[in-house]
């Protein structure tokens, strides 16, 4: 069954249908919050978040949007408000930066546990990226969403949304690649 | 064109970006520029190599997780009420007023006095201030935007803990500060 037949059933209360979309888009969700956040409780959190608030607010849902794309409009704005609150309170400049070299994890012999900590100083440096483009490099890159999803879901132009991922990758070239390089 | 770019003429790294990520529609004379020129061929693989990298999954959870949390979500919306247009619109109505009332109590309190000098220091009294104006701001703004994404059918729905947030800060204003609240709404038009 597709999604707009689930929403339908959803919308009219049935339980076992929101479940079926729970499970579809569960994973992608959590793993778009994850990359957005780099921090696993808070995507899970999130997620769980995100759907609870798309039941309540099914019955505002018409259709003219994927119900992906609602709900990832949903999660996102959830994203959002959580860096907002952890920037205010996390410590800045210099003590965070002390911080992420505290965390970056030695490079080891394994090469399993190299290329685990590719992944974790990745999604540490797309943590440190401006909100939007945060979002709209996960959104472009890991989700393949077109600009105008990605326009859509974060309410902006698709010429705002392709400025802001060509800066992002630019930055995460400049900075993931040359410090993978020397890690 | 294409001969200025061959001669040397680098692309931006934005240039380039763009042309990574859409090469249809991106500079048409960057691939002769590339075949003669090893620092933009470079950057171009790095590039790539960088977008391949987002694109891996990050960490899983395993399946036992996502059962979990799935169960949590089906127990959760059981008790969640469901919001339809006609009680959403109600909702904004007193929304706009209350969103407002915050903002305007984070600028009272970040500019009232001082009363607590004896007790700390002015400049600890400031930022603690400075901090709760931040904190009702943010909440307000949420709320807002919250407000106006799910006039659009497109957004989260309105958070009924954090109107009760706004309402505790409203409350911890002296009868002043309130009454310069209520007055500055009367007087502005506030607009989502």
């Amino acid at each position: 069954m597709d999604d707009t037949k689930l929403v339908e059933l959803a919308r009219v209360g049935d339980a076992r249908a929101y479940g079926t979309l729970v499970e579809r888009h569960q994973t992608r969700t959590y793993a778009t919050l994850r990359k957005i956040t780099g921090d696993h409780d808070l995507a899970m959190d999130l997620t769980q978040d995100a759907f609870v608030r798309a039941w309540r607010q099914l019955g505002t849902f018409e259709g003219r949007a994927a119900f992906s794309t609602w709900l990832y409009r949903i999660a996102v704005r959830l994203a959002y408000d959580a860096i907002a609150r952890e920037r205010r309170l996390a410590p800045t400049g210099s003590e965070r930066a002390a911080q992420l070299d505290v965390a970056d994890p030695a490079p080891g012999p394994d090469r399993g546990m190299e290329r685990l900590a590719d992944v974790e100083l990745l999604e540490r440096r797309i943590a440190q990226l401006p909100e939007l483009q945060r979002a709209v490099v996960v959104l472009r890159t890991y989700d393949e969403l077109s600009y105008r999803e990605i326009a859509e879901i974060l309410d902006t132009t698709e010429a705002s949304a392709r400025v802001s991922y060509h800066h992002a990758i630019t930055k995460l070239r400049g900075r993931y690649m040359e410090e993978a390089k020397s890690e | 064109m294409t001969s200025e770019r061959t001669r040397g003429d680098h692309p931006t790294d934005l240039e380039l970006a763009a042309w990574v990520d859409e090469p249809a529609i991106g500079a048409v004379d960057i691939p002769a520029h590339l075949e003669f020129c090893a620092p933009c061929r470079d950057k171009a693989a790095k590039l790539r190599a960088t977008r391949a990298a987002i694109a891996l999954d990050p960490l899983m959870p395993s399946e036992g997780e996502f059962t979990a949390q799935r169960e949590r979500i089906l127990a959760a919306i059981e008790q969640a009420p469901r919001e339809g247009g006609g009680r959403l619109v109600r909702q904004i109505g007193w929304l706009v007023p209350l969103a407002a009332a915050a903002a305007v109590a984070a600028i009272v309190l970040i500019n009232r006095p001082h009363r607590s000098t004896f007790e700390s220091a002015p400049e600890t009294v400031a930022a603690e201030a400075e901090a709760t104006a931040e904190e009702i701001a943010a909440i307000a703004n949420d709320q807002a935007l919250d407000a106006a994404l799910a006039a659009t059918e497109l957004g989260p729905p309105v958070s009924i803990e954090r109107s009760a947030a706004i309402e505790d800060e409203f409350a911890l204003l002296s009868e002043a500060e309130q009454s310069a609240v209520l007055r500055e709404l009367e007087r502005t038009d506030f607009d989502l």
